[in-house]
């Protein structure tokens, strides 16, 4: 492979040290992105980061009604512990979609979220649970919601010198409940085309939408939040023109991009149908809770 | 760009070798150790012929790299046969159901199912056909292959 500068880091100050040392510098962690998008020769950044070493970025624990997440947890830690299957199911549910069980033992959740593919399985979900990221740089620490992290393809608002410490999953109510899935030709190793995470608590009538949150990932350059449609199902009651409605507004908002086997507007349709399935589970599963 | 020396412990053994932070496991394993019984095919992480454990959990050698393989226990398929070389029952299922045709996948089928067989011992045919979603044999041998890994979980369970 390509040669590049290599440094270990043993802290985070030594990566942001690392990071605004030059241009073109990046940080290294599960590898699954970076390394091969560099294997394929389609980007050549001068300088890798490790920062696989540095100690205590592992966690997943519970804190003051969330889930704080460290970067370096891979997709199957988050997803195999307790804390994450019974207080983020819609989470576990997604990261079971993720490649394959090899790369969910390699790929951090920190750095899938940083590499900003847009067919993400993780961002969904995380989208639809109000996910907010902290990232450490020379000029401190910020916090960023996840909707508003993702900028363009490949790409996020981290700026130069930045990098991704934890993410901070805010726990739903208990009554809420959430559906993830994709479109997808294989079991493995396939691509969201699209992947629709919703998260919806229903009134105590079991019938009205109290609250609802919609992720979606594939069908365009960023994964993204539906806003227009969550604030369109607030109030209402499950039936087939809200259906229709929300198909509609997914539509109206995406802008994917034309493929060899699939036109835009084949990705609009299937979006706007996967839309009204997953919501239309999601729904089921609220109201049929206790 | 510089070498930098590294412990591997694999199957056990702990070598000390001198590699570039570019090199990946997969080719370290069979160019510096000659342990070649690692295949990489796809070399992108996909195809899991590459498959080897880390620390009891598989991974694809072709996208670790070796310098962060260090510190961690690897298993590699030579690492599964007995000090007085009797096979592994997993390999002993695969030959004896026939699993095998042109072999390049079988190491990493192999790896997948020990791994798969040690946190599931009893699986249903759905879970062992989800547990080798994520390794692709080019001569379509897969019902001999989950012929070979039910097989397997009965030899490992005597």
């Amino acid at each position: 492979m390509q040669s590049f500068e290599y440094f270990e880091a043993q802290s985070l100050e030594e990566v942001v040290e690392a990071l605004v040392s030059g241009e073109e510098v990046r940080v290294l962690a599960g590898g699954c992105g970076i390394l091969l998008l560099m294997k394929q020769n389609l980007y050549f950044p001068r300088a890798l980061v490790n920062i696989k070493k540095i100690s205590g970025l592992k966690y997943i624990e519970q804190d003051n009604g969330t889930v704080r997440i460290g970067t370096l947890a891979t997709h199957n830690e988050v997803k195999g512990t307790l804390l994450v299957a019974e207080k983020l199911p819609l989470l576990s549910e997604a990261l079971s979609y993720v490649a394959t069980n090899r790369i969910r033992n390699m790929a951090t959740i920190g750095g899938t979220l940083a590499h900003a593919d847009p067919t993400s399985d993780a961002a969904p979900a995380l989208l639809a649970l109000e996910a907010r990221v902290v990232v450490t740089g020379s000029q401190g620490e910020r916090e960023i919601e996840l909707a508003a992290f993702f900028k363009d393809y490949f790409e996020t608002v981290l700026e130069p010198g930045e990098v991704l410490k934890e993410i901070i999953v805010p726990l739903p109510p208990e009554t809420a409940k959430g559906f993830y899935t994709r479109f997808e030709v294989r079991k493995a190793m396939d691509k969201a085309m699209p992947g629709v995470a919703v998260l919806i608590d229903l009134e105590e009538d079991k019938k009205t939408i109290r609250s609802v949150r919609i992720g979606l990932s594939g069908v365009g350059n960023c994964c993204l939040r539906l806003e227009e449609a969550e604030q369109f199902l607030a109030g209402k009651e499950d039936h087939p023109d809200i259906r229709q409605k929300i198909g509609d507004i997914v539509k109206a908002t995406i802008d994917p991009v034309e493929e060899y086997h699939f036109t835009a507007d084949y990705k609009k349709q299937i979006a706007a149908v996967f839309l009204q399935r997953v919501f239309a589970e999601a729904y089921s599963r609220a109201s049929s809770s206790s | 760009m510089d070498q930098r020396n590294v412990n591997l412990s694999i199957n056990g053994d702990s070598y000390q070798i001198a590699v570039r932070p570019n090199e990946f496991l997969a080719d370290v394993l069979r160019s510096k150790l000659d342990l070649t019984g690692t295949k990489t095919a796809c070399d992108m992480g996909v195809c899991g012929s590459c498959t080897v454990l880390l620390d009891g959990l598989p991974v694809s050698s072709c996208l670790t790299l070796a310098v962060d393989a260090e510190g961690k226990e690897i298993t590699t398929i030579e690492g599964l046969e007995s000090a007085d070389g009797e096979l592994h029952a997993v390999q002993e299922s695969f030959l004896d159901k026939g699993a095998v045709q042109c072999g390049f996948c079988t190491a990493g089928m192999v790896m997948t199912t020990k791994s798969f067989l040690d946190k599931n011992p009893k699986p249903t045919e759905q879970e062992i056909r989800q547990a080798l979603s994520g390794n692709i044999c080019r001569c379509t041998g897969y019902a001999k292959i989950v012929e070979a890994v039910e097989d397997a979980a009965k030899k490992m369970q005597r």
